[in-house]
This record gives structure tokens, sequence and C-alpha cells, in this order.
């Protein structure tokens, strides 16, 4: 075997696993690290909320912000925040599609991060504003003004691109939830916990039906969040690169943006995961094998914004400009050349040390490079703002800029804002994907069969009695219960053969051919969202066209009414967030969820279909259908024990 | 030989016979091409060197975008580049006769190169980059590209064959290191590369992204030629449950590439449109005066709308005829790129198309293609031993590349 090292810790079972991740939220013991983090996280928010009533009141001249330094800190942060959100999607929709295993125990908390970095990043254009209560101004909307925004602008393509962003991720990150969320409602002792987390749980069963469209939805919002994570960061680096600031106008920016974000991110995610593993002792589920894989991925993302450095400073020479060079030379000799040399030290330097195992095997020397990395692409982004627009063509319009307490109590405070968000979500939501681990589990028993031995069950099963049936009972079906998911395959496919029809099967994990063994087809979801997709590209572009050439023609720099180029980037923000809209809605409708009531949880152990067992339950609307027969029949298939379960 | 060594010898569709059969017919088209070449460049030498140039590109791009995959392979593969690892290797061993094929083109310089004339034609711009634009060195650079290719080209083939022989496991983590310091330098030769033989076409222009899109032009033709290669190997088991996996595989790496293409081209594009620099438009308004509009059209659709739709497609990826013809599509898509980059640095007024531009690339590619067989004459077509067919997993091999019984 190439690679050592593995994805689960010895020893784990589908019980184990889902009361681990399961125990750290319903629990009331709260480690004391907890408190302490938050507790940080809490006072650094105090310090935001401060520094924003202040803003408010004063206005945007607290900032250091002034001509010819217009960004500074604001949108530095705004860039260094999106960034790390990156690597949340990356995790969860790149390394999914390229069927990376490892990327199960890990993307649950990374795709919050995400949440939760786009949304600290969110607040500085607004805040950045002057009159932040008019941000909405940016989104086209039937207004008195009879204005509508400037489509050629890549500040409006931003508030596209980051809006689906937002959306989009908040929407991949709550369907990978569902699942886990209906093994929370299952386990939950506390009452009021188990209401809430049922009805964020929408009703969700685990049938094999579910499992077919969830899967199909999943792998769709991947596939659609893949092009747009890329299509974000490029659209921040138009932000630049689209004006003619030397320093700024360069091709390779929007490759070189999303490398240098995922670069960022996967630092973040490491920094915040090194001390949770150990405050959370999750050695078994992130393992050395994690680590050293995220390392790999920052030291080549990390060569990879060396390449961007490397083709756009030679490129600024190359072009023979005049201007271009003078850039090139005051950014690694000017007034910035320590923030400059600094950035070079952390982001290109540094993340050497990660081509040697010696340092990829060592957690807290990881941890401390991550952190060097994050403070890297501050500067970065820094660098790349100030030292472009504090000398641009004309000398005697040149200055220095220099943040403020305010920017700094600004940019700590998000800080905090982030802080307290990550800590209270894995307090109260289960920060490793419960089902995707038992699925991991059980492929890798598929294969290794010897490798991980059943942890002993702590409590025997009952073979109980066939339940009698009430004959007053009104009978939704019988349901039986299976052990592991060959057996729950293999019966169900008996069941249909013998003839039933009505028939549902429940396993806590999705199981690739029981769909087929019951007789359901491929689901149409993908047509479905095609044309969603469609729909999305003509309405996002024929809305931009409406407005530049037929409601609002106006000359902008002698630009054609028609600027289809620009209107691409926004038809295209409209085409994902569209398209997976339609499949998250999709999934859920042609579900049936949500369903406040279902009989099936009737049967008194069909919580377990959230953890261990698996269930066949044939309904009683089925033609076949014959109470006496039908039991029999399903005793025949060696189950566990059948009941009947009341409608 | 081991059962599975002896299943992938029985996919080798190249026999002697057959491999002299191909070589005969591609030392044809290339002595009748040559012949035709010649005549043309008695005729007419400016477009001689420019139809060299446009086939010299091509099929250039094939064998660095193989050695480009085969490294990627190496780092990151799985099972879906272990299939087409044995033709990477094989496509990068063409790049010796690239080597030799870029000699002649030093005597085109002065035809090619504005900058080799500033004297007669003297640029502001132009003349600020001399250092860098000069033939000496010019020279130099194409001579160390040339080194790190050739010696990357054979140190994978080579150990590749050993590691066939003998499946001594350290050779795969040699062969992984050399990939990661290999990456580096393929990125770093073919940027430059890019900027020396093409972007310097129009020296006053530059555009920092030039280097990447180069690369993803490579890596979209070796993959195409892989999955025509991969067609061959398996033809009469492309129906075999593993042969259908690895093509749908195949067909959503070819699916990103086309997407990743698009979206440097258009980043290109729209940062150069909107920012509106008369230096760098003017790189666009060429392209776009006279028919080179609507080559400029034809690529958007060809090389990627068509493509793109078609890709998303589950039935086109697995039906490997399908693919395998989209891949030749692909293919034919690049050279008319190529052509879009090239020919409108010196016909900026519209579409000029020479007879010697098709006969010059059609010449080469049989000398090309000669190389190409003769060197995968003798060999297995798929790895053996490469741990990502192999791993922890022996079942998945055997059902992924096993004749049907």
């Amino acid at each position: 075997m190439q690679r050592s090292g593995q994805l689960i810790g010895p020893g784990h079972s589908f019980r184990s696993i889902t009361e681990k991740i399961t125990g750290m939220v319903l629990t009331k013991v709260t480690p004391k690290s907890w408190f302490a983090g938050f507790a940080l996280g809490f006072v650094l928010l105090m310090l935001l909320i401060y520094a924003v009533g202040y803003l408010f009141v004063v206005g945007v001249g607290i900032f250091g912000i002034n001509q010819p330094v217009g960004w500074g800190y604001d949108i530095t942060n705004l860039v260094w925040w999106i960034g790390i959100g990156h690597a949340g999607t990356l995790i969860s929709a790149i390394l999914f599609l390229f069927r990376q295993e490892w990327r199960t125990s890990i993307n649950r908390f990374a795709e919050a991060m995400t949440l939760f970095a786009v949304s600290c990043a969110g607040l500085f254009p607004i805040l950045h504003l002057g009159r932040p209560w008019l941000a909405y101004w940016i989104f086209p909307y039937p207004n008195t003004l009879g204005m509508w925004p400037q489509f050629r602008s890549p500040l409006v393509w931003d508030a596209f691109a980051i809006g689906t962003y937002a959306t989009v991720s908040l929407m991949f990150w709550f369907v990978g939830l569902i699942p886990d969320l209906a093994a929370m409602r299952d386990r939950a002792g506390n009452r009021w916990a188990r209401y809430i987390y049922g009805l964020l749980a929408l009703g969700w069963r685990g049938a094999a039906s579910h499992w077919q469209r969830y899967d199909t939805a999943y792998l769709l919002l991947a596939a659609l969040a893949t092009p747009l994570v890329v299509s974000v960061h490029s659209v921040v680096s138009f932000d630049f690169a689209t004006g003619i600031i030397p320093g700024w106008h360069s091709t390779v920016f929007p490759p070189y943006f999303v490398a240098g974000a995922i670069f960022s991110g996967f630092a973040m995610v490491m920094t915040l995961l090194i001390p949770l593993r150990k405050i959370y002792h999750l050695e078994d589920f992130i393992t050395m094998r994690h680590l050293d894989n995220m390392a790999k991925v920052i030291l080549a993302t990390g060569l990879f914004v060396a390449y961007g450095y490397l083709t756009e400073g030679f490129t600024a020479w190359y072009s023979g400009n005049l201007y271009e060079r003078f850039w090139l030379f005051n950014r690694s000799f000017g007034p910035y050349q320590p923030m400059f040399w600094a950035l070079m030290f952390c982001n290109i330097v540094t993340p050497q040390a990660l081509w040697f195992n010696q340092v990829r095997t060592r957690p807290k020397l990881l941890f401390m490079i991550a952190i060097i990395v994050n403070i890297g692409m501050w500067l970065e982004r820094y660098v790349i703002i100030v030292v472009s627009l504090h000398r641009d063509f004309l000398p005697s319009s040149w200055g220095i800029y220099a943040g403020t307490f305010w920017d700094r109590a600004t940019f700590i405070g998000t800080i905090g804002l982030f802080l307290t968000l990550i800590f209270l979500f894995i307090r109260v939501l289960p920060m490793i994907s419960i089902f995707e681990m038992r699925h991991l589990l059980a492929e890798t028993k598929k294969h290794d069969p010897d490798a991980q031995p059943e942890a002993p069950v702590a409590e025997p099963i009952q073979i109980a009695e066939p339940t009698p049936v009430d004959a007053d009972m009104p009978l939704y079906g019988l349901m039986a219960e299976f052990e592991d998911p060959e057996a729950l395959l293999e019966r169900a496919r008996q069941t249909y053969q013998a003839g039933y029809r009505k028939i549902a099967a429940y396993s806590p994990f999705p199981i690739e051919e029981l769909p087929a063994a019951i007789g359901l087809r491929r689901s149409k979801l993908p047509y479905l969202v095609l044309v969603g997709g469609i729909v999305g590209a003509l309405g996002g572009f024929f809305m931009q066209y409406y407005a530049a050439v037929i409601d609002y023609p106006w000359n902008v720099g002698g630009r054609p009414l028609n600027s289809w180029p620009s209107f691409i980037i926004v038809s295209f923000e409209m085409t994902i967030l569209v398209a997976a809209g339609v499949a998250v809605l999709g999934m859920l409708i042609l579900n049936g969820l949500p369903q406040p009531y279902h009989s099936v949880f009737n049967a008194p152990r069909f919580k377990l279909a959230s953890q261990d067992r698996f269930f066949l339950c044939v309904e009683a609307n089925d033609p076949k259908f014959d109470l006496a027969e039908t039991r029999h029949f399903l005793e025949g298939l060696h189950p566990a024990e059948v009941v009947a379960v009341e409608k | 030989m081991n059962h599975i060594e002896q299943q992938a010898m029985d996919g080798n569709r190249m026999t002697p016979a057959t491999v002299k059969r191909i070589q005969r017919l591609g030392l044809l088209i290339g002595l009748v091409g040559l012949v035709l070449a010649g005549l043309g460049a008695f005729l007419n030498l400016e477009e001689f060197w420019r139809a060299y140039l446009l086939a010299y590109v091509f099929w250039l791009e094939i064998g660095l975008g193989c050695l480009g995959l085969l490294m990627l392979h190496h780092l990151v593969g799985g099972r879906w580049s272990a299939s087409i690892r044995r033709l990477m290797e094989i496509g990068a061993l063409t790049l010796p006769l690239m080597a030799l094929l870029f000699i002649p083109l030093l005597f085109g310089l002065h035809t090619l190169y504005p900058w080799t004339n500033l004297a007669q034609a003297p640029n502001e711009v132009v003349q600020n980059k001399t250092a860098y634009l000069n033939i000496p060195f010019f020279i130099a650079r194409a001579v160390f590209y040339f080194i790190v290719w050739l010696s990357l080209a054979y140190l994978f083939n080579r150990w590749s064959l050993e590691q066939d022989r003998t499946g001594a496991p350290h050779l795969a983590t040699r062969m992984r290191r050399l990939s990661a310091l290999g990456m580096i330098l393929y990125m770093l030769t073919t940027t430059f590369a890019a900027y020396d033989w093409l972007m310097s076409l129009e020296p006053a222009w530059s555009s920092s992204i030039y280097g990447l899109l180069f690369i993803i032009g490579q890596a979209l033709a070796a993959l195409s030629l892989a999955i025509i290669g991969l067609r061959l190997i398996a033809e009469e088991q492309t129906a075999n449950d593993g042969w259908v996996k690895s093509f749908n595989d195949l067909g959503n790496f070819l699916l990103g590439f086309v997407m990743i293409w698009a979206y440097f081209a258009f980043s290109q594009f729209l940062i150069i449109w909107s920012a509106n620099l008369s230096e760098e438009a003017i790189w666009y308004f060429h392209r776009s005066q006279g028919g080179w509009l609507s080559v400029g059209i034809f690529l958007v659709a060809f090389h990627f709308i068509l493509p793109f739709f078609l890709l998303l497609s589950r039935r086109v990826k697995r039906k490997a005829q399908l693919l395998t013809v989209l891949a030749a599509l692909m293919l034919g898509a690049r050279l008319v790129d190529l052509y879009w980059l090239i020919m409108p640095a010196f016909y900026p007024n519209g579409v000029h198309l020479h007879w010697l531009d098709l006969v010059i690339v059609i010449a080469m590619g049989g000398g090309w293609l000669a190389v190409f067989v003769w060197q995968w004459a003798d060999k297995a077509p798929l790895p053996q031993h490469d741990p990502h067919l192999l791993v922890g997993n022996p079942h998945e091999q055997h059902e992924a590349f096993s004749t049907p019984q």
C-alpha cells in the first residue's frame, strides 16, 4: 500500500461513530477549553460591535483611507476572509468530485468555516460604503429612482458572486446536515432538543428513495459549487485586474487569486482543526493522514501562488511599460518593502518546510506554519492594494497610507465574530458528517473485512416475539429489522422479486445498489437542474440587457450598450444560483420533505435507522399485502425482528 | 508473466506488423509532405516559416502535455490516469523529435520575430526588453527547456520500464519525487517557452496568463490523444464495465480541462476588454478583423460550447466511440486555436490560409506518428505494477481491465 495511515482509527463501528460525534453535542458537560475559546471570540465580537457602532455614528473618516489610497484594511479584509472561505467549498465539493475519501471527516467543519468567513467578508464592503444602510442599492430591484446597478462594474459582479456563494454554501451545508440532524433528533434526550433537531431534519427517514435523490442532488451541488468557488475569487480579482492601475492590471490574477484563496483557506482549516482535534479527542477521525494531505495541498497551492508572483512580476517588467516597471521596483524597495518581503517569507519560504515528512508529522509545527501562512496572505492583499494605490501615475498625487485603531479594531472584531460562530456551531451541531463517516466505514470494511473488527455491542439485541396486532389498529405496514447493509440489500431484492412493490428500505447511510434492487428508477433531478441553469443564464443575461440597452441606455466610457463580456459574470452567477436552488428544492420536494408526520416513526426501534440498523418495510396498501402471509415471508428473511407499524 | 500482465499484453494492438505498416505510412506522409514543403519554401519562404511554426507548436504541445499529465498522475493520480500513463510516457518520447525539429526554426527567426530586426523597424517599447528578447539568450533558453523536457521524458520512461520488469516499490516513490520537482520545472519552462515562441510574435504585447493558457491547451491535446489511444487498446472491450468507468473518468477530466481553458481564455479577454488599453486591446482587435472574428466564434462554439454540453451527458462519456470522436474534434479545435493565436500576428487584417499551413501540419504529423508507434511497439499498453492500479485492491484491477470471458 502506497499511502500509509488510516482515515478512521481502529475499532470503530457505525454505532460508536454516531455516539462519539453526537455525544460532543448532546452532552451537558462542555469542555473548559470551549468556554475559553468562546469567551475570546465573544470579547472580540464586542469590540467589533463597538467599532461598528462608532463607525455608524462618525463615518468612514475614522478609517485611514483617503486619497490616493481609497481602499485599505477593509478591502484587504474582504479578500482575506473570502479566500479563507474557499477551502471549505474546495474540501466539500472539489475533493468530493475527485472521490478523495479523506475529505469526509473535515468537510462539515470546513463548510461551516466557509459560511462564517463569508459572513465576515460580506461586512467589509458594506461598512466601507460610507452609508452602509443603503447597501441594498447594489441589487437590481424596482425603485423610484428609476436606476439600475452598473452591470459593467466588477463591484456589482462582486455582490452577485458573493451573494450566490453565500446562498449556495448555506444550501450545501444544510443539505449535508439533514441526515445528521435526523440522527440528532433520534438520539436527543432533551425534549426541546429533539423538537428543534426534528424540525430542522424536515422528517428525514433515510429511505432508499431519499438517499437516491439526495446523492444525486449532492453530486450536482458539488459540480455547481466547483466552478462557483473558482468564479468568486476570480471576480474578486477582477475588482483589481479590470482597472488599469499598475500592479492590479494583470491577466494572471484570476487563477492566482483562486490558488491563494485555497492556500489561505487550508491554512485556516489547519489552524482551527489542530487545537480542536486535541480538545475533543478526535485523533481517530482527523488522523495524521488528514493533516499530511492538507499540508501537501498548502505546499502545492503555495507553489502555484509563487508561480503567480513570478509571472506577474516578470510580465510587468516584460511589458516594457514604465509605470509597470516602477510598480515592480516600488513594491520591493519602496516605503512598503518590509511588508512585501515579509509576505514573500510567509508565503513562499515558510511553506517549503512542508516538503519534509518530519514537518508534516508534527501538528505543532504545522499549526505554526498555518498561522504564518494566514499572516502572509493578509499581507499579500494589503501589499496588492496599498502599494499599487499609493504611487500610481502622477508623482504629485502620491501619498502614504496607514490603518488606524478603528481599522484594526474592526478587523480583529471580525475574527471575534468568526470564532464566536465557530464555537457555537461545534456546541450545537455535529462538526463531523456522521452519515458520511458511516459510509466510509462501510466502504473500508467492504474492501478489508478483517482490518476493523466490530466493537462489541453494548446492548444485546433482543429478538422480540412478533408483536400481536391489534385488530382495530390502522395498519401502515410490516417492518423487518436487519443488522448490516448487505443483509438489507439482499433481503430487499428478494422482497422485490417476490412481487412486492410498495416497499421501502431504510438505512443510516446511502447503499449504492439498494434503489435499483427495489425497482427505483434513476432520478430526473439532473434534467430539472439543467433547465434551471439555462433559465438562470438567460434570465440573468436578459435582465442586464434590458437594464443597459432598453431601459437605461447610457454611454459608459465609450463601451457598447450591449457590453456582453461584462454581462457574462452576472449571468454565470445566476446560472449557478438557480440551478443549485432547483437541485435542493427539487430533492426536497420530490422526496416529499418537509414531512411533519410519517407512520414509520411509530415503529419502536426505528430511531436506530439513523444509527446502525437497517429496516425493510412492506406497506399495507401493496396489492400483494396479506398480514399473515407477508409476516411469514418477512420472518423467512431472518430479520432481527418483525413489527407491525401503526398508521 | 502473470495473469494481469498477460491481459494487458493481449490488449496491445501494436503487433510488429501493424507497427511497421503505420510507421511506413507515417514516414511516407512525412516524406511527401517534406517534398511539398520544400517546394513551398522555394516558392514562398515567409509562408513556409509561418506554417512551420504553427505545425511545430501543435505537435510539440501534444508531447509536452503528455509529460505534464504524466507528472500529474504520479503526484495526484488515480486509476483513471493510471490507465493512460503508458500512453503519456510514449507521448513524451516524441519530444526528442521535436527538439530536432526546433533546429530548422532557428533559420526562420528573422522572418518570424519582429524583435530580431529592431534596427530596421524600431519600436520603443520593444527596445526596452532587448535584455530578454535577443537571439543568443533566446537560443540558450530553448536549449535549457529541451534539456529539462528530454531529461524528464527519459527518466520517467526508464524507471517505468524498470518498474514493469521488477515491480520494485521504490520506483513509484522515485517517480513521485521526480514529478514534484519536474512539475515546477515544467510549469516554468513551458510558460517561458510560450512567451518566447508565441507571445513574442507580437513583442509589444504581453499577458501574464499566457503561459497558463498554453499549458491548459497542452493538457487538452494530450488528454484527447490519450482517449483515442485508450480506445485503440481497449478496442473490443469498450463495453466492459471497468473500461466504461475509465472512459467516464477521462471524459470528466476532458470536461474539466475544457472549462479551465474557457475560464483562462475568458479571463484574459475580459480583463483586457474592460481596461481597454490600446497597447493590449490591439491583440484582440487584430483577432477580430476580417474573418478572424469567425475563427474566434468557431473556437467558442467548438472549443468550448459543443464539447461542454456533450460532456455533461453520461451517455457520451460512457460510450468510447462517441468520446473518441469528440477527442479527435478537440485536437482539431486545438489546431484552430493555435492558428488563431499565431497567424493574426502576420495577417492582422483578415484570415489568411495558405496551403502550406495544412501540408506542414500533416507532414510533421506523419513523422510524429512514426515515432509514436515506434515507441509504443514493444511496450505493454498498461503500466505494470502501478500502485494506482494495484493499491490494496486487486479485485478492482481485475474488474477494471479484464476481457470479458
